[in-house]
């Protein structure tokens, strides 16, 4: 079982995709002539007009998408993103890395710059920090090698940050990758690479039919027609307006229902429709209060009803969320949850190799079906069968 | 931007002078490293990231590293080398484990990824 599935720390993405707190490349793929290191210009957002070309993008994001993924200088040979509508035209994914925060990005329909497009949404909170970027449809093209869609920074383009999305032509798989530029302080350099393959399509199929997805209409509240409010957008330091469409607050606590409203995003984790909370609650008994805790919530058991890890593989490609937990750590608020049944596995990283491994303790199954919007709880105990 | 090439045998450059083939499963590269002045440099010939995609025949040109010279045990770029702050640190180390083998070490707050580059061609 040892190795059986990698599952590394997330703290450390995430401090890479809060773009206020890295100003450090990647690989630096910088122009020849000196240019790197140098503040960059914004650049002109033209929308994609969707009623023409790119509606298609809504309904190839769905899906469970289990790869693996490198971020700047880090590897996690699993990770995976939970696409799955939370409305007619907006679906949603997120990482939950657990104690150090979250990062999200989620797609939907909307209205920007004269255009119906189709904009993102990206951003989370890490250890205080909130922000939150929207990006707007500025390329859809056909390529070679496969169906190919570009998001831009709303306001300041390409030349601040963009995401590029490929699916590949003759597979069920995703290329997912970012590039940012620290707000503008160099030219924009790869960031994120993920790659992955859509499974466990009824998660998003479900969720799908629940809510009449995907449709070219727009939420309301989603509705971009007037451009962001500047008044609130983040003005980095040294510049007088707003160089992207960025909303951030910080505080010194992780605590998002504060956060959100101070940073001025239009649209905030109240706003969003279906998606719930589950609290869960960690009875160590014997284990020592320092111990490292990772915590599951998969389609499928991890463990089997003796409370040893299971010996289907295959269950552990059904991961949806695995954050973890600080030491000391005994309950976990998570957010942004679909609604669906869970299987919550708790397990004492005993090696502390941030992996399921020989050796670590675990428990029988336990799971949990979670209704839109709901507020639920789940106590997990009898964490005491040794690997 | 603080960039060095750390030689633990020999500050000769044209000992890394050739075409480079990244070995990763992140993404696929082959980059020329060649000699300009008393510094080398290393030049995109190709890069897909299974998004963008750089090829040579691209009108714009792409640069993994320039401008590095050698200063005293190592090879550092002319800005680095004019400052003494406590930042000077290398952000990335070329270390070469056999006359066709590189051992690229990029770091980021001084956290290493590894790569290893092989030679494809003089």
């Amino acid at each position: 079982m040892k190795k059986a599935i990698q599952f590394l720390s997330f703290s450390t993405v995430l401090s890479l995709v809060f773009i206020a707190c890295s100003a450090e490349d990647i690989r630096n793929i910088a122009d020849p002539n000196g240019e790197k290191g140098t503040p960059t210009q914004t650049t002109e957002v033209i929308p994609i007009d969707i009623n023409s070309d790119g509606f298609d993008f809504m309904a190839k994001m769905q899906g469970h998408w289990v790869g693996n993924n490198l971020v700047i200088n880090d590897e996690y040979p699993f990770f995976a993103w939970d696409y799955r509508a939370i409305s007619s035209s907006h679906t949603f994914g997120i990482h939950e890395g657990g104690s150090a925060g979250n990062l999200f990005t989620s797609f939907f329909v909307s209205n920007y710059k004269g255009k119906r497009t189709i904009m993102a949404r990206n951003g989370g909170l890490l250890n205080g920090i909130y922000r939150t970027s929207y990006f707007v449809l500025d390329k859809v093209e056909n390529k070679d090698n496969g169906r190919y869609y570009r998001l831009v920074d709303a306001i300041g383009g390409d030349g601040i940050m963009y995401m590029e999305l490929r699916f590949p032509n003759n597979t069920d798989s995703l290329y997912f990758n970012s590039y940012t530029s620290g707000l503008g302080n160099r030219i924009p350099n790869r960031h994120m690479t993920f790659k992955g393959k859509r499974m466990h399509s009824e998660l998003a199929e479900n969720a799908a039919s629940a809510t009449g997805y995907p449709q070219n209409t727009i939420d309301p509240e989603l509705d971009f027609t007037n451009g962001f409010n500047k008044d609130f957008l983040y003005v980095k330091e040294g510049l007088s307006q707003a160089n992207s469409a960025t909303f951030l607050a910080v505080q010194e606590t992780n605590n998002i229902f504060d956060l959100a409203p101070q940073s001025g995003d239009p649209y905030i984790i109240t706003d969003h429709p279906r998606l719930a909370y589950l609290q869960v609650n960690i009875d160590r008994g014997a284990l020592d209060n320092d111990q490292t805790l990772l915590l599951f919530l998969s389609r499928d058991p991890f463990t089997d009803t003796n409370g040893y890890f299971t010996s289907n593989l295959n269950a552990f490609k059904t991961a949806l969320h695995f954050p973890v937990l600080s030491i000391k750590e005994n309950q976990f608020l998570m957010t942004y949850m679909h609604p669906g049944t869970y299987y919550v596995t708790v397990v004492a990283d005993i090696d502390g190799d941030f992996s399921i491994s020989e050796g670590d303790i675990t428990h029988p199954p336990r799971k949990v079906t979670i209704e839109p919007l709901a507020e639920q709880q789940i106590t997990i105990d009898n964490i005491t069968i040794q690997n | 931007m603080l960039l060095t090439i750390m030689f633990s045998c020999s500050k000769n450059t044209t000992e890394l002078v050739g075409t480079w083939q990244v070995k990763s499963k992140y993404y696929k590269a082959t980059y020329a490293i060649m000699e300009e002045n008393d510094s080398i440099k290393a030049k995109v010939l190709y890069y897909n990231d299974g998004t963008t995609i750089i090829r040579k025949k691209d009108k714009k040109e792409y640069y993994v590293f320039e401008n590095l010279k050698p200063s005293k045990n190592q090879y550092m770029d002319a800005v680095s080398g004019a400052t003494t702050t406590n930042e000077n640190k290398p952000n990335i180390a070329l270390q070469p484990i056999h006359k066709d083998t590189l051992k690229v070490t990029t770091y980021i707050r001084n956290k290493p990824l590894n790569e290893i580059w092989i030679r494809i061609n003089n």
